[in-house]
């Protein structure tokens, strides 16, 4: 992997050469050093100027403690495989402990896993894998497990000193399966045939692995505002959906009626018909204004106007009225007959009803024309909103809780 | 390849449930690596050979072949052979070269010497065919341990 150093007197960089950590410039002869800060940046970033750069805090040479055992990281490699002219990549890292034993760490989208090889009692090979596909059943031990996935890898990097050789591209054959907390594997290259059995790791179970204390702190934190924001959202969530419950025994139907009438719809003039005097409660905040009507396969525009004594219109409740019925495969029947209106009455001042209604064919079966004026009616429209805003509330804050795994949701579905 | 210090040439103990005797260390090397092998006089007078690999101690002893096996060009891994009347996996194959004797073993074996080996399991328990110019021999193994104890007098 080149490195590089600059020169602190023209600011030439050049490659650094491996082992030496003094040279002079080439372009001016100023003797510079490897220790300067400014070489040690240059150092930093060019460790990360690979094709692959490690995207974990873990490196090798690092030293942590897994299972009450304590591990070195040997070396990473970088594999990938290739779907769709893409290619995704996972890391691996080998994990040695001092009396040899050997475990693996793989890190690919966020998630962590720990597997170390073992000899199954079931062992299944190569050609047998492949003919099994995803969502078939495995059993290599005692557990049996579902097949996750199975591809050729290869591959792309590699560092450290692993304990193995390993070549950039190195090609294998895996299968990867699993079943609840448990982890399996079966890699193939030309000479060897492995089983590998783990599970999952949390993010914070490989940063206390490692001591990595601040970085536990942030993970910490992150969980805790993770928390509160899902417990929100499931507060949300259970308001907009009391809220819907509420929403739908709402409407018309609902509150006092205060006043009714009807008329033959016949028999109703030019002028309409006026119903009244009613006094309508302010304090019963909202309040409907049904208008309906009743025929048998005839059409109607029925109208009905709350009005003061006065005659000055307040607020009206039409609607084109029908009724019909027929025969398809089976008898039918549809009608519209009724509309409303909401309002809020702000004076108790004695109020009236106009009803008006106009036949569409003069010779149809018609009965009558009605209103009803109800009172402390729970309005839908409040209801209605506030359990949508909830929910989308709900959504919001859900979405925000967990943007970290939809987001890899979405990139594994790409 | 671990740590395989816990023996010393001569060194007397016990490891599991065996008491033994050291009496030689074989390295084993390819392109891929080295490894060692310990041979061990236990204590009902057969021998057995210590192999560490992947931090898994083990007890292998060699038994003779009751029934033919392939040639080892003919080998495959994942192929399921008849061995000894039990099925014996294939998982490696590989060539290795005596590259160092310490000790005296109880047969001729001498730096330089060629082995093929195949890997396998047998009944979930590691297995080996090694393949020498005197024919094949059977090797089936014991895990000891995982920090495999050895505990002895020099």
């Amino acid at each position: 992997m080149a490195s590089f150093q600059q020169c602190s007197n023209c600011g030439r960089r050049m490659q650094q050469k491996s082992g030496t950590g003094a040279t002079t410039c080439p372009s001016c002869g100023a003797d510079i050093t490897g220790d300067s800060e400014l070489n040690r940046a240059i150092a930093s970033a060019s460790e990360q100027w690979t094709p692959h750069p490690n995207p974990t805090p873990v490196r090798p040479g690092m030293k942590g403690r897994f299972r009450g055992r304590n591990y070195e990281v040997r070396g990473r490699a970088v594999l990938a495989m290739r779907e769709d002219d893409e290619d995704y990549i996972w890391h691996e890292f080998q994990l040695v402990a001092p009396d040899g034993d050997i475990a693996y760490l793989e890190y690919e989208n966020g998630k962590w896993k720990w597997m170390k090889p073992f000899l199954p009692r079931h062992p299944v090979g190569p050609e047998e894998a492949h003919r099994l596909s995803a969502g078939a059943y495995l059993k290599l031990d005692e557990n049996r497990v579902v097949i996750k996935e199975g591809a050729r890898g290869r591959v792309l990097f590699s560092e450290g000193a692993p304990t193995f050789n390993v070549n950039e591209g190195d090609q294998f054959d895996y299968v990867d399966a699993g079943s609840g907390a448990k982890l399996y594997a079966i890699q193939c290259d030309a000479d060897e045939l492995e089983f590998f059995r783990g599970r999952e790791l949390t993010e914070r179970e490989v940063l206390v692995g490692f001591s990595f204390n601040e970085a536990i702190e942030q993970a910490d934190r992150r969980i805790v505002a993770r928390r509160s924001q899902n417990f929100f959202a499931t507060v949300c969530l259970m308001c907009a959906l009391v809220s819907f419950l509420m929403w739908s025994d709402t409407g018309p139907q609902t509150g006092k009626v205060i006043a009714s009438g009807s008329y033959a719809i016949n028999s109703i003039g030019p002028q309409g018909v006026r119903f009244g005097p009613f006094h309508l409660d302010p304090a019963q905040r909202i309040h409907a204004l049904v208008v309906s009507g009743s025929m048998t396969q005839s059409s109607a525009w029925v109208q009905g106007i709350l009005e003061t004594g006065d005659g000055t219109e307040l607020l009206e409740s039409q609607g084109d009225f029908w009724d019909e019925s027929g025969y398809d495969d089976e008898p039918w029947h549809e009608w519209v007959l009724s509309s409303q209106s909401y309002f809020v009455a702000r004076e108790k001042t004695p109020y009236y009803l106009r009803l008006y209604a106009e036949r569409d064919n003069p010779g149809g079966a018609y009965n009558n024309a009605g209103y009803e004026i109800r009172s402390g009616v729970r309005y839908p429209g409040f209801l209605g909103t506030y359990s949508l805003f909830s929910f989308l509330l709900a959504i919001l804050f859900a979405s925000i809780g967990n943007w970290e795994q939809l987001k890899r949701m979405l990139e594994s579905n790409d | 390849m671990g740590d395989m210090n816990r023996f010393t040439l001569g060194q007397m103990g016990e490891i599991g449930r065996y008491r033994f005797h050291v009496l030689a260390c074989v390295t084993y090397g390819n392109e891929d690596g080295q490894w060692d092998e310990w041979c061990l006089e236990l204590h009902d007078g057969s021998i057995g050979w210590v192999e560490e690999e992947d931090g898994q101690t083990f007890l292998t002893r060699k038994y003779w072949l009751t029934e033919d096996v392939p040639a080892y060009e003919n080998v495959r891994l994942g192929q399921k052979l008849s061995v000894n009347g039990k099925g014996f996996f294939v998982v490696e194959k590989c060539s290795a070269e005596v590259m160092h004797i310490a000790g005296s073993l109880p047969f001729e074996l001498s730096t330089g010497d060629t082995m093929d080996f195949v890997d396998g399991i047998i009944d979930g328990a590691p297995a080996s065919l090694e393949y020498n110019d005197e024919g094949v021999e059977l090797v089936i193994g014991e895990v000891l341990a995982s920090e495999g104890t050895a505990s002895g007098t020099m």
